[in-house]
């Protein structure tokens, strides 16, 4: 059993500001067998965080604690911990044997103990026909499972993951993010993975840690990231496409951007606009793509909430269909049926399903509840 | 400790036993008999500092007794072989539990790299890579990758400096001293592998803008806040492409505009002009 307990945490770097912190209060309590993976655009300081777990930066200040032991200050190697770099290089001259052998015999373990570890390694990631193939006569995809063997044969109860599958295309990707899936599954261990691809994030998360700016915006499960995001950024960064805004004033029931876009607020949602003091403010309207409809059966339930815009660009995606589409200035995107097709020029009626609508302040950025 | 070591204390009381040279901006190192030594400069008058420097040379050239570091470091010697051209790569183990891993890591690196021809220790850390240059270049990408992987396995830290290619003639030795300044240079950088295209800027910043008032001033001015620097970086990263640089950043390209639009207000430094996004991006370093 393997609990992570990471208090209140900072980094700041000695050649930064004094009030410049690549991470600040990061407080976050990771469960035993748990998949959490952190995500954030480039510089948020998620990889720093991975790295002050695995013991390859110090922590400026706060706590680590791993199983109820304060670990700041212990050495890399007296962490039980195995890591997975974005690079997954491994030793040209050696085979694939060996390369996974070679942390072991650093390490003085018996042949008979290292030999076991890899055929079972290799069982796990289906590299038992490999095994004496050299890293050039493999592909990328198998480099990257011999990458995880390496950190497989540690048999360490924490796994961390620095953006494993980045330098992979974009099909190997796919298929690389479900054996990773299975394989914590099958090695139940407390795994951290770092990425900077919500997608991943979504479809491999037990939790997700959100990161902007050295900050967490929201710590959740991907159904309560992508269903109620704290704030803007989240609203924003998770879903892709991405979700649209639109710079609004809420007066009376009715949003309008004053560039052609004009549309009833349903009851429930206007009545919290209302108690919150939002009548007559400006507010930033979310709307997920796949919650603007071409079907005509929604126009007829919510007629108030229905737009004439212009399609400018349509993408036919196989059994749905992206629409970037106009209304006057407002430029919004839209995912329906492959069945509401419609070329660019075209003229639709587009319906925006205001109960499923995101309103956030707009100077906190924070979501009204 | 080594006679030479103990003396040069009591000599000098405010000099410390490291294992690798040690903020070369501030500090002098010396290697006396295979042992690290360091000094704030603060601490020495000109006259001192000029011999020490002296001493210096000579020491480490008569400590280690490989031909190639005696073709490195001084100008009359021959080289172990003629008429080839070379690359030095220097480098640094730190956190190495001992002098036999340090050897080890050195034996596997070399495994890795093509012609190597000779590797040696220069201290008990520091070390010499030398690689006939054949046609293929040494790609830094690909070295950075294999010092990761052997710091991984040996749960070690290491700076390397990826020296350019020179023929081994009288010239070497005064270009390799250069190379030595550039790799101290190099190791209070974000990558632990460099070469000079990765080195250079900082090093010539260092050298001529650090102290200088305008300099410091114009660092003030556009060292706002993180983001503002992340927003100058991905800018002149991504050769000023807005898209790029805003999907790198997470921002809508509208509120990258914005934000540059506001640091013209506030610095008078246009980022979308290339050059003044080159200069804030030198402030920055």
């Amino acid at each position: 059993m393997v609990e992570i307990d990471l208090n209140h945490i900072y980094k700041k770097y000695d050649n930064s500001k004094e009030s410049d912190y690549a991470v600040s209060d990061f407080d976050l309590h990771i469960k035993d067998k748990e998949f959490i993976v952190f995500v954030g655009p480039s510089g948020c300081g998620k990889s720093t965080i991975l790295r002050m777990i695995a013991g390859l930066e110090d922590i400026t200040k706060g706590e680590l604690i791993i199983d109820g032991k304060y670990e700041n200050d212990t050495a890399p190697k007296e962490r039980d911990i195995a890591m997975v770099f974005q690079n997954y290089a491994l030793y040209p001259h050696m085979t694939v044997y060996d390369n996974m052998a070679f942390g072991l015999k650093l390490r003085k373990y018996d042949k008979t103990e290292i030999d076991k570890k890899i055929k079972y390694a290799a069982e796990v990631l289906g590299l038992e026909d490999y095994l004496q193939r050299r890293p050039a006569e493999l592909s990328g995809g198998q480099r990257q499972r011999v990458a995880l063997g390496r950190a497989i044969v540690r048999d360490a109860p924490i796994f961390l993951m620095d953006e494993p599958l980045s330098n992979l295309d974009a099909k190997l990707r796919v298929s690389m993010r479900a054996e990773i899936a299975k394989l914590h599954q099958r090695l139940n261990t407390t795994t951290i993975y770092v990425t900077h691809d919500q997608t991943e994030a979504m479809t491999m998360a037990d939790r997700i840690v959100v990161m902007s700016m050295g900050e967490v915006q929201q710590i959740g499960t991907p159904k309560e990231v992508y269903l109620h995001p704290k704030n803007k950024f989240v609203a924003g960064f998770m879903g892709s496409p991405s979700m649209n805004f639109f710079d609004v004033t809420y007066r009376d029931g009715m949003i309008n951007d004053g560039k052609g876009l004009s549309l009833k607020v349903p009851e429930g949602r206007s009545k919290v606009l209302n108690e919150r003091g939002y009548n007559g403010q400006k507010v930033t309207m979310g709307l997920r793509p796949e919650d603007i409809h071409a079907e005509g059966a929604m126009e007829e339930v919510w007629p108030n909430s229905t737009v004439n815009a212009d399609v400018i660009v349509s993408e036919l995606l196989g059994s749905t269909s992206m629409l970037y589409s106009k209304v006057g200035d407002t430029e919004f995107v839209a995912i329906v049926d492959s069945r509401d097709y419609h070329k660019p020029g075209d003229n639709v009626n587009l319906t925006f399903d205001l109960n499923k609508a995101h309103f956030f302040d707009d100077s906190s950025l924070d979501a009204i509840y | 400790m080594e006679e030479n070591v103990s003396k040069f204390l009591d000599l000098y009381p405010s000099a410390e036993i490291v294992n690798a040279p040690f903020n070369v901006d501030e500090n002098m190192n010396f290697l006396i008999s295979n042992q690290w030594v360091t000094i704030a400069k603060s601490k020495l008058n000109e006259h001192d500092k000029f011999l020490l420097s002296l001493i210096n040379k000579e020491e480490s050239k008569n400590t280690i007794k490989n031909l190639w570091w005696k073709k490195l470091t001084e100008e009359k010697q021959e080289a172990p072989q003629k008429g080839i051209t070379i690359k030095v790569f220097q480098f640094r183990i730190d956190k190495a539990q001992s002098k036999e891993q340090s050897q080890q890591w050195l034996n596997v690196f070399k495994d890795t790299i093509d012609n190597v021809i000779d590797s040696f220790f220069i201290g008990p850390n520091a070390g010499i890579v030398i690689q006939e240059k054949n046609k293929a270049n040494v790609d830094l990408a690909y070295v950075q990758q294999m010092v990761e992987l052997l710091d991984s396995d040996f749960y070690t830290n290491t700076h390397m400096y990826i020296g350019e290619p020179w023929s081994a003639d009288k010239d070497l030795s005064d270009i390799f001293n250069e190379e030595r300044e550039f790799f101290y240079s190099s190791i209070r950088l974000k990558n632990n592998v460099n070469d000079l295209s990765t080195v250079i800027l900082d090093y010539l910043i260092d050298r001529n803008l650090r102290k200088s008032k305008l300099f410091k001033n114009l660092h003030r001015r556009v060292n706002i806040d993180m983001a503002t620097s992340n927003m100058i970086n991905t800018l002149y990263e991504c050769d000023s492409n807005m898209a790029k640089a805003s999907k790198l950043l997470f921002v809508h390209r509208n509120t990258l505009q914005y934000r540059i639009e506001k640091f013209y207000e506030t610095t008078g430094f246009d980022l979308k002009n290339h050059e003044d996004l080159a200069l804030c991006f030198l402030l920055l370093k």
